[in-house]
């Protein structure tokens, strides 16, 4: 099969941006980050100030 | 100020106050710069809806004529609001989510100056005639390469930000915020690479152009969505643990829908189904996020009578829940063979890059400017006179290229029809949607006079916001 060689480069960066993505959510799930809580949900008052 | 709960929810005033010093220049002037584009694109917009009423208007001035304004439209609200001002407001939210004040703040400023130089060089070449003629990526490499690392310096900054983070758990904002500075700027210089050609071109051209929406302008709008509504109202998102799968779901769907623009066209059928299937499974993250943001908000309904913020916010919202169900449905074939090359698409484009991100940038900056300008609006009326004129004028232009492009598909469908009275049947449709220009416009002339008049501090003597 002839590829072009774009597409070569092509999927090279799809992958690469597919391990980033990949690195990501296996960190996030260890460090507890995606643990079935809503707790994180109220770290956007930890600023807190009058809402208007 | 002492407050019934003791000094506790004033512990946090010197670090915020010292957060929004900090954040202050950089933010200013990404907003500054953005509306200085956002005019500019208004203008060349109206111009170029204008030219469907009146054809022969200004036609004789190359710089001036279709071909070139569209274009330039494009990329001026694009690349100079909607990336400047959103790049201003997630430097500014970065900060308050991670506790830490904005770091690396000189390549912001450098980042800033290097943004609006590519901006001038690569709208100056499409209206002189450069263009590189690739829908989206119409820009010469020079401006690429100016507006790339822009977007690097940028990208540098949050992540030094994101590196010193006071807090442990990274908010669902903050996802989409990292994954929009390491995706995008891949995505933009690998398109813009001048190493393809043919299908292969055309397959990357809308690869890019439907993901510079996926992993830039749609983050950037959820991100500012999923701190204001919250924070706004005053209570935790519905279902945090939901809108997390949200993100991830996004993360992994969203970058395979480009070829659904070119459902019918030369390419592999099933990179073109794939590309369907992807878009419709977009319905996941949509859903997680739709729900969560309507079940948060409800109740408080009442509070977009008095924050103004809220309300654009709050319509932006609502327009990201209608435009994706709107274009899961698009990518379909049978749907695409009445409306594709219609008004129609260009009306799911505006409710968009328009009644969702626009209107979520117009919220987003209502609440940051006076805090990190330290003055207030000095006008109230004429936010609302801003919201009204925006809101009115997006749901007349969308509801016009919508209906008017559906009956042109069902039009353009029927072989015995002569395409000259096709033509005919839009023009009222395109005519409203001139109209609706012009009262965007209007909307978006108070909006510029009324940040200048925050920062020449007009209005009677303040402290500003969050001040005691």
């Amino acid at each position: 099969m002839n590829i072009p060689p774009a597409v070569l480069v092509l999927i090279a960066v799809a992958l690469a941006g597919a391990a980033v993505a990949l690195a990501a959510f296996v960190w996030a799930v260890r460090d507890g980050q995606l643990d079935p809580t809503n707790a994180g949900g109220s770290v956007i008052f930890k600023d807190d100030e009058e809402p208007r | 100020v002492s407050t019934a709960l003791g000094d506790q929810p004033d512990s946090l005033l010197p670090l915020r106050r010292q957060m929004d010093e900090q954040a202050a220049l950089p933010v200013l002037l990404y907003f500054g710069t953005g509306i200085l584009w956002l005019l500019a694109g208004t203008v060349l917009g109206v111009g170029a809806s204008l030219k469907f009423n009146a054809p022969d208007w200004l036609g004789s001035i190359p710089a001036l004529t279709f071909g070139r304004i569209r274009p330039a439209h494009l990329n001026a609200v694009m690349y100079g609001w909607g990336s400047l001002a959103g790049a201003g407001c997630l430097v500014w939210l970065t900060s308050r989510l991670c506790l830490v004040p904005v770091q690396w703040r000189a390549c912001l400023i450098a980042s800033v100056a290097l943004w609006n130089a590519g901006m001038v060089y690569g709208v100056g070449s499409i209206l002189l005639g450069y263009s590189t003629g690739v829908e989206w990526l119409e820009f010469p490499l020079a401006a690429v390469a100016l507006i790339a690392l822009a977007f690097l310096l940028y990208a540098a900054s949050i992540l030094r930000t994101f590196s010193l983070r006071k807090v442990d758990h990274v908010y669902v904002s903050l996802w989409y915020i990292l994954a929009s500075v390491v995706w995008f700027p891949l995505l933009y210089v690998v398109a813009n690479l001048p190493i393809y050609s043919g299908v292969v071109h055309g397959v990357v051209n809308w690869w890019y152009a439907h993901n510079a929406l996926a992993v830039w302008f749609t983050p950037v709008g959820l991100a500012l969505a999923y701190y204001f509504i919250p924070k706004i109202i005053g209570r935790p998102i519905y279902s945090y643990y939901l809108s997390l799968l949200g993100f991830w779901t996004f993360a992994l769907f969203y970058n395979w829908n480009g070829v659904h623009h070119l459902v019918g066209g030369p390419v592999p059928n099933w990179l073109q189904t794939i590309s369907i299937i992807a878009s419709v499974m977009m319905v996941i993250p949509v859903l997680t996020v739709a729900v969560n943001h309507h079940l948060t908000t409800v109740g408080n309904f009442g509070m977009l009578r008095t924050s103004l913020a809220l309300r654009f916010i709050v319509f932006g919202a609502m327009s990201y829940t209608a435009v994706s169900f709107q274009g899961s449905m698009e990518s379909l074939r049978s749907v695409q063979e009445t409306l594709h090359f219609t008004h129609y698409t260009i009306g799911h484009a505006h409710l968009g890059v328009y009644a969702f991100l626009t209107m979520m940038l117009f919220g987003a900056m209502y609440y940051i400017t006076p805090r990190v300008a330290r003055w207030d609006w000095p006008r109230p009326g004429w936010i609302s006179a801003h919201f009204w004129l925006t809101a009115a004028g997006i749901l007349i232009y969308v509801g016009a290229t919508c209906w008017g492009g559906f009956l042109q598909g069902r039009a353009l469908n029927n072989a015995a029809k002569p395409f000259t009275d096709v033509v005919e049947l839009t023009r009222p449709y395109l005519m409203l949607r001139t109209v609706s220009g012009v009262l965007i416009g209007a909307g978006h002339l108070i909006f510029a006079a009324l940040f200048a008049q925050v920062l020449r501090r007009m209005g009677p003597p303040q402290e500003g916001i969050g001040t005691p």
